[in-house]
């Protein structure tokens, strides 16, 4: 249920994610292999310090998610890029889905590396924006496991 | 000849059972210990007194689940509490669970649910022998515990699932803790309570001693081990991995003895954890109890010294300290257990590795102490300033009643008013000071009267100050508990015991490490026609801080209005500087302020009293939230609340040392101009901040300024 709640009701999810403004659906495609290939778009709205809001421009927040589903691994690899930094920021990873609590409940490991180009974090700003990107994927994600299950309780 | 004192004994008999050998493997070693024990036994008379079939006789196992990485040294192993499961089956006892409430560190931490934690811990939820087990959340199915009126944890609520087990094994972990020395079961059992904030509401709000003392009575389990198989030993037992395999396993019906021998094995007094200590003065060792195995201490063990101990008890006196060190302090895998703020993560990766090594490090060690001690000082100085200057800022104080009320006769309250009364004749030869106070000395406590006609209709005053909440109204009371013992047939309270807190009297004494005062009373009520009288004797106080404190409050009729008399016994503890500056030789002195402080006192009271009589509240403090961190939180949380209070004071502290700096007389500088004048603002423009801690200062030496220059008269 996890597993394909996470793939096709997305953005029904992320409503109820107070820090994602957003998830659109932008491409769902089923691979020869049978893997799932799904684009969506992400807008997040997390709160942000005083001393950024001003600095951070809506793009910032604004990434484009490529992903594809492995049905016999039951993995995702997944690619963000984001709007605003495009090649200066290389983020990616796998998340995966394993049966949990003696076979009640599922667990997801989420695994990812985000990388700058060189010169890419030369401004206080830019430095200000790693850190928030880098703990506001994971959070992200973590807000969304925990809204899937909510969301699956739901009559 | 002192009297000797002696341990209070249950009247149950207990035995203990050690089992160590590090050739054996741990199943094993586990199933010798519950035999020797008589495991098997226990459950079976809890069962012929159930009179229930084995699959549906419900056992719940609580383990220590302390754990922060998979299988994790910190808390009871998961594959031990799978052993146990299996034996349980084998033996036919098929409905076993294990269950746990979330703690603390879910405030905090992601993935601390209880069913997700034991999973990510683990817990398999199949043994490898294919018993399926439940893991259940004691924070939910909450349900009235009855705990008895008067005690610490009244109208708390326990999880369902621990009420009605019909058996509780108690399964601890065999490790030290930088606060308490050891952790072991009477540690395990706070566990089960089931709010979030842990540390919060059952150590601060409550004070944990007695709610272990409340536990231990009320929700007790029926059998405890201890998984010595690998240990925790060192500074951080509960917070840190610092293994030792001493490949043993202690258990016993008793839960007290098995941490009583738990604790001896690791070559601490059994007394050591003042959890331990509350419930084996209130309670005692089973009576004939008896040890089996070896109990030399562990080879190479590590406990807490005492520097840990102290500055770590004292730290965790403030709730913004203790959850500042809780988060950043502990040794966590991020990768099963991310922090769910980013300030949290950044500090505890800076301290957490650092300040681990304590036993090895000595730097870190005296860091670590000297960083718990600092906050400890800023706490204390805190404290300070609220008793002195902000009353209204402190909470107030929920406790226990330390009086065994089944226990009491109405003889015990009957003879009360005789034994006060006396005490009024002898004042009413006694000649009013410059206060207008009659007092005398028996046996070095004070005995006084203080009269007042508050101009308020009788029926009016009391139709507003109820004469049962009269000792409560008294100035500076700061908490208690009270319990009305027996009422008449107009439901009017006749007997009741009590216990009452009052800040330290005079509160600069706090400074001099004055203590509260906390006195247990039993009080008898009397109702006339014109008048109704409140007599109290004091049966006990916890911390020492009374030898005396009796007496009797009288609201009568009076053609001003009402007439408040109060006649009292007191003696109170002083701070040991004040015992060794003995001011019985200074005997005018001595006059003087004893005159000055009581009489301010009781004026004051009276001001309550007048208070209560308008329909104001006259209390001081304000109460603790005791449903903080249930729900997502509207408002301030306390702690920031309290950071923001620390923050004004030292800001505006070092604020005035900096701009006063050569500054004139009531001018504060702004700076220096490129001329190199300097620019100081009126006096007028000083911030408040900085006039707050002026005023901290100059009110202090008033306040004790004034008592000092008695000692010239």
């Amino acid at each position: 249920m996890v597993w394909d709640a996470m793939q096709y009701r997305l953005p029904e999810i992320a409503m109820q994610v107070d820090d994602i403004a957003e998830i659109a659906g932008l491409e769902h495609l089923i691979t020869e292999t049978g893997h799932n290939k799904v684009i969506n778009v992400w807008k997040a709205a997390p709160p942000l310090p005083d001393f950024l809001k001003n600095m951070v421009q809506p793009d910032m927040l604004t990434w484009t998610d490529s992903a594809e589903w492995n049905p016999d691994s039951r993995n995702c690899f997944w690619n963000i890029e984001s709007h605003y930094f495009r090649e200066k920021m290389i983020c990616s990873g796998v998340t995966t889905y394993h049966p949990a609590l003696g076979g009640k409940g599922c667990r997801l490991s989420f695994e990812g590396e985000l990388k700058w180009h060189a010169g890419a974090l030369n401004s206080i700003v830019m430095q200000g924006m790693d850190t928030v990107l880098g703990s506001l994927i994971p959070s992200n994600f973590r807000k969304l496991s925990a809204a899937v299950e909510v969301f699956l309780k739901q009559p | 000849m002192p009297e000797m004192q002696t341990l209070p004994t249950s009247t149950a008999s207990a035995r203990v059972c050690i089992v160590q050998n590090e050739q054996r493997n741990p199943a094993d070693l586990l199933a010798e210990v519950l035999q020797q024990a008589g495991f098997e036994d226990a459950i079976e008379r809890k069962r012929a007194m159930l009179n229930m079939g084995k699959s549906y006789f419900c056992i719940l196992i609580k383990p220590d689940m302390e754990l922060f990485d998979h299988r994790s040294n910190t808390g009871t192993d998961p594959l031990l509490v799978e052993e146990l499961i299996d034996m349980l089956h084998e033996k036919g006892y098929t409905n076993v669970a294990v269950a746990d409430a979330e703690g603390s560190a879910s405030l905090w931490l992601d993935n601390r649910e209880v069913l997700v934690l034991a999973d990510l811990a683990g817990y398999r939820f199949v043994t490898s022998k294919g018993n399926a087990y439940d893991v259940l959340n004691l924070s939910e199915a909450t349900i009235d515990a009855e705990f008895p009126a008067g005690s610490a944890l009244a109208g708390t609520e326990l999880s369902e699932y621990w009420l009605s087990a019909h058996f509780r094994i108690n399964f601890c972990k065999n490790k030290t803790d930088e606060a308490h020395g050891f952790a072991l079961g009477l540690y395990n059992l706070m566990g089960i309570l089931p709010l979030k904030a842990k540390s919060f509401h059952y150590k601060l709000r409550l004070k944990q001693e007695e709610v272990a003392l409340d536990l231990y009575r009320h929700a007790p389990v029926d059998f405890a081990i201890i998984d010595a198989w690998c240990s925790n030993h060192g500074s951080q037992g509960s917070r840190c991995t610092r293994p030792l395999q001493t490949c043993a396993f202690i258990a016993s019906e008793s839960l007290l003895l098995a941490d009583w021998v738990g604790a001896l094995k690791m070559g601490l007094d059994p007394y050591l954890s003042p959890l331990n200590a509350a419930v084996l003065r209130a309670c005692g060792l089973p009576g004939n109890y008896q040890m089996e195995g070896d109990l030399r201490p562990w080879p190479g063990w590590i406990s807490p010294s005492i520097h840990i101990r102290e500055s770590t008890s004292k730290r965790n006196a403030s709730p913004l300290t203790q959850r500042l060190a809780e988060a950043c302090l502990q040794t966590v895998n991020t990768d099963l257990f991310p922090f769910k703020n980013m300030v949290d993560g950044r500090l505890n990766a800076i301290l957490a590795h650092r300040l681990k090594d304590v036993d090895d490090n000595s730097a870190a060690r005296w860091g670590l102490t000297a960083i718990n001690y600092a906050l400890a000082n800023l706490e204390q100085f805190r404290q300070g300033w609220q008793v002195l200057f902000d009353k209204d800022s402190l909470h107030r104080i929920d406790t226990r009643l330390n009086v065994d009320i089944d226990k009491l006769s109405d003889a015990d309250f009957e003879s009360i008013e005789g034994y006060i009364l006396p005490f009024q004749a002898i004042l009413r030869y006694a000649l009013p000071d410059r206060n207008g106070l009659r007092r005398r000395y028996i046996d070095g406590s004070i005995i006084f009267e203080y009269i007042r006609i508050i101009p308020v209709d009788y029926e009016d005053f009391v139709n507003r100050v109820d004469i049962s909440q009269a000792v409560q109204m008294m100035y500076d009371n700061i908490g208690g508990a009270r319990v009305v013992v027996k009422s008449d047939d107009q439901n009017r309270t006749m007997y009741q015991a009590e216990r009452d807190l009052y800040l330290p009297q005079p509160n600069w004494m706090i400074l001099f490490g004055g203590k509260h005062i906390d006195v247990d009373k039993l009080e008898v009520i009397r109702y006339n026609e014109h008048s109704c009288r409140n007599f109290w004797r004091t049966v006990h106080s916890a911390n020492q801080s009374a030898e005396y404190d009796d007496g009797m409050v009288a609201f009568e009729k009076d053609p001003g209005g009402t007439r408040v008399t109060i006649v009292a016994r007191q003696k109170f503890a002083l701070p040991l500087f004040w015992q060794l500056f003995d001011i019985d030789y200074l005997p005018d002195v001595k006059e003087a302020l004893v005159s000055d402080a009581y009489s301010r006192f009781f004026s004051r009271t009276m001001a309550n009293f007048e208070a209560a009589a308008e329909g104001r509240v006259p209390f001081i403090g304000k109460a603790w939230d005791t449903r903080y961190a249930e729900h997502a939180h509207e408002g301030i949380p306390p702690e920031i609340e309290h950071l923001k209070y620390l923050f004004s004071m030292l800001a505006g502290m070092a604020e005035k040392w900096v701009r006063k700096d050569n500054a004139p007389a009531g001018a504060t500088a702004l700076g220096t101009d490129e001329l190199g004048f300097r620019h100081f603002a009126s006096p007028g423009k000083a911030d408040e901040v900085s006039e707050g801690v002026s005023r901290f200062f100059s009110e202090l030496a008033a306040a004790i300024g004034k008592d000092i220059q008695l000692l010239g008269k």
